[in-house]
């Protein structure tokens, strides 16, 4: 699987656009860990695109990545037409207010000592000098937008709310500098069902009342695919396969995307449990497999693995993959 | 139906907690028997009461819990909670064990994994050093480990997440428990991991005739691993019923908002989420009435005033708690009627409630 091709990209019009992302960390004694090697992708305005993948895939190193946190290695990030990587720190200050993150704890990410109402309008107070009246009138009105009552909570701690209910204050602290970009870093996977529930529906709402396009990191497929418009799966640091949600559901080109499907808990008894099941460990990042880097784990793999990394290609309209023997899919499907 | 005496038995199991803001009852009143070899999965929100309750029938509360007589719980035909903190020494491990949520937190962080492994092996069994690896490095082959003889000499911070949850399983099993608790064993691992590990639960328990009692939170993961699955809400079993049974014929409310929030694969991207408005009761506070009533959608007067019992449906081995049980008509008119007037009996506003 490689990361290297580019034709999934749909130029200029993209919102956000990131090309040939390469992210090493040091590892001691000249050791480096290739967290994310020469991924691209863009993302529309207005869309939803979904990264999914196991942890130590890379998934959230590129969300990060995206907002310069840390500076990625090699590569561009262009967004609305900057080059993030060339900004200076000013320059960079000023553009992340357009981009904003959530976190996967929402508990562990906010301030414990500190007032909901300070912890939300903190963007405010740096940006805008109008601590006064409208500063709180637009923390009051995104809290409403997130589902929570502003007389009520205003005055609280963190502590005093549940895990949903801190992650809908991390979503107002994300709204309340009107960002264009919301990057969020596993936001449900800490959370209940019956909360993930309101917290992806609620998200839904914030894009439609907002106008937000989102990143939406996730290890379950079944999430991603519920919110996004278009889906990467990531290896490794590499890119497997990008198509529509639905579109992926239904005819999966890659082999590991499969074994992310067969991975999902069917909440039916009748629905016998998949025998797939994904074999042996992450291989370490500091020194990959050659070739494809999901072939150590693959059913379908030949000597062909090994030797040449795969290339991203089309194969329907709007779906891509990086394998050299992907599953059969329809060519006259055209997803999403 | 086994004719012999269940292996555990818990009748009107309630456990109370004596904290500043008064007695907080986590669990009130639950009572189910479990079977030898037999796979109960319990489900029920964050503050249901579900690990309290296997805390409880393992007997390791904290000193603040009461437990108010005639709660009964009996395994293997023993009295837990009358055994004497020797008699439990012994007990646990040994007869039952249990893994939990997060395996970084149950490993000792300074200590290697062999050391770990064998410690429960050398006390209860009385091994000698040389045994107790051996039995080790068994295990840890058992629950499918790479290179065992290597890990058995590292730390669990060299390990990755999903081969630390199955060094805790290891633990679990090393004096072959007969009843094994899994307390939320999958929720901080990635799906597929997710995935290996319920498998491996599976076949171990296959392979070893141990019981399984098994917490989460998600319908999805009990649905083709427990052989019958309680429902708890707010310190109470609201359903009980073999899995199939609760899947096709799902009674009680809560069971059914708890299925519609599960986002499904097979549903179009974008499909909105049916998630359950506001959060569970305060415990501490006194509740009258059904539990579940204000974030019910067919919520009547009856439902805030009476507390519904827990009853058969006519299906075999199927009791819920609900007056308007989901499918009946009784039900389709509560729905009907509240959505009539826009609002449940019990001030849940159902046009605003598919927004939270």
């Amino acid at each position: 699987m490689a990361g290297t091709g580019k034709v999934h990209m749909r130029g200029d019009d993209a919102l956000v656009a990131v090309e040939d992302l390469v992210m090493e960390f040091p590892a001691g004694r000249q050791a480096v860990v290739h967290a994310v090697s020469g991924i691209s992708f863009d993302i529309l305005e207005g869309e939803t695109l979904g990264l999914v993948g196991e942890s130590g895939c890379g998934k959230s190193t590129t969300g990060r990545a995206m907002m310069q946190l840390p500076p990625p290695t090699a590569g561009s990030v262009r967004f609305d037409g900057v080059e993030m990587t060339e900004l200076s720190k000013e320059d960079l200050r000023r553009t992340r207010t357009r981009m904003q993150m959530i976190f996967q704890d929402p508990i562990s990410s906010l301030n414990p000592r500190r007032k909901v109402k300070d912890i939300v309008a903190e963007g405010l107070s740096i940006w805008h000098n109008d601590a006064g009246d409208t500063a709180v009138q637009k923390v009051n009105e995104v809290l409403d937008a997130v589902g929570l009552d502003p007389e009520v909570v205003s005055d609280r701690r963190p502590h005093q709310f549940s895990g949903g209910q801190c992650q809908r204050i991390c979503i107002a602290r994300a709204l309340v500098l009107d960002p264009k970009v919301i990057i969020c870093d596993e936001p449900v996977s800490a959370l209940d069902v019956s909360v993930q529930a309101q917290i992806l529906n609620l998200l839904e709402e914030m894009k439609e009342r907002y106008g937000l396009t989102l990143v939406f990191i996730a290890h379950d497929l079944a999430v991603v695919k519920n919110v996004s418009d278009r889906v990467v799966v990531m290896y490794l640091g590499k890119v497997c396969e990008v198509a529509g949600p639905d579109t992926l559901y239904a005819h999966p080109a890659h082999p590991y995307t499969d074994v992310l499907l067969a991975s999902i808990p069917e909440p039916d008894p009748d629905h016998p449990v998949s025998d797939r099941q994904i074999t042996g460990e992450l291989p370490s990042p500091i020194n990959p497999p050659s070739g494809c880097r999901f072939r150590t784990r693959c059913e379908k793999v030949q000597d062909l693995c090994s030797e040449k990394e795969p290339v991203l290609r089309e194969i329907a309209p709007d779906h891509f993959v990086a394998c050299h023997f992907p599953n059969e899919v329809p060519v006259s499907v055209n997803g999403s | 139906m086994a004719t012999e005496r269940p292996l555990l038995e818990v009748e009107n199991l309630r456990t109370y907690f004596d904290t500043p803001r008064g007695i907080l009852k986590a669990v009130d009143g639950v009572s189910f028997t479990l079977d030898k070899g037999e796979t109960i999965g319990i489900v029920g929100e964050s503050g249901s009461g579900k690990s309290v309750l296997v805390r409880s029938i393992m007997n390791i509360l904290t000193s603040n819990a009461i437990v108010p007589d005639g709660s009964d719980v009996h395994f293997d035909g023993k009295d837990t909670r009358n055994l004497s903190r020797s008699e439990a020494k012994h007990f646990w491990g040994t007869q039952m064990a249990m893994i939990f949520q997060d395996p970084m937190t149950s490993l000792n962080p300074v200590k290697k994994v062999g050391v770990q492994i064998t410690e429960s092996i050398r006390y209860h069994l009385g091994a000698s050093k040389q045994e107790a690896m051996d039995r080790a490095l068994e295990l840890m082959v058992q629950v499918g480990i790479p290179e065992p003889r290597k890990r058995l000499k590292e730390y669990p911070h060299q390990l990755s997440g999903g081969m630390r949850q199955r060094v805790t399983i290891a633990i679990a099993l090393a004096c072959n428990p007969k009843l094994l608790i899994a307390d939320e064993p999958t929720t901080a691992l990635d799906v597929t991991v997710q995935k290996q590990i319920l498998d491996l639960l599976a076949s171990l328990q296959e392979e070893l005739g141990m019981a399984m009692i098994l917490i989460t939170h998600d319908l999805g993961v009990v649905a083709g691993r427990a052989r019958r699955i309680g429902v708890m809400y707010a310190g109470k079993m609201v359903e009980t019923a073999d899995t199939t049974t609760l899947f096709h014929h799902m009674n009680h409310p809560y069971t059914e908002a708890l299925f519609k929030s599960i986002p499904r694969v097979e549903h179009q991207s974008h499909t909105r989420l049916d998630a359950i408005s506001g959060r569970p009761p305060d415990m501490v506070l006194e509740l009258v009435g059904c539990r579940f009533a204000p974030r019910c959608r067919y919520a009547q007067e009856q439902c805030i005033t009476d507390e519904p019992e827990l009853f058969d449906t006519g299906q075999p081995d199927h009791r819920q708690a609900c007056f308007y049980p989901v499918g009946s008509p009784e039900n389709a008119q509560a729905l009907a009627a509240n959505q009539e007037t826009g609002i449940t009996a019990a001030g849940l506003d159902l046009t605003a409630a598919a927004v939270s």
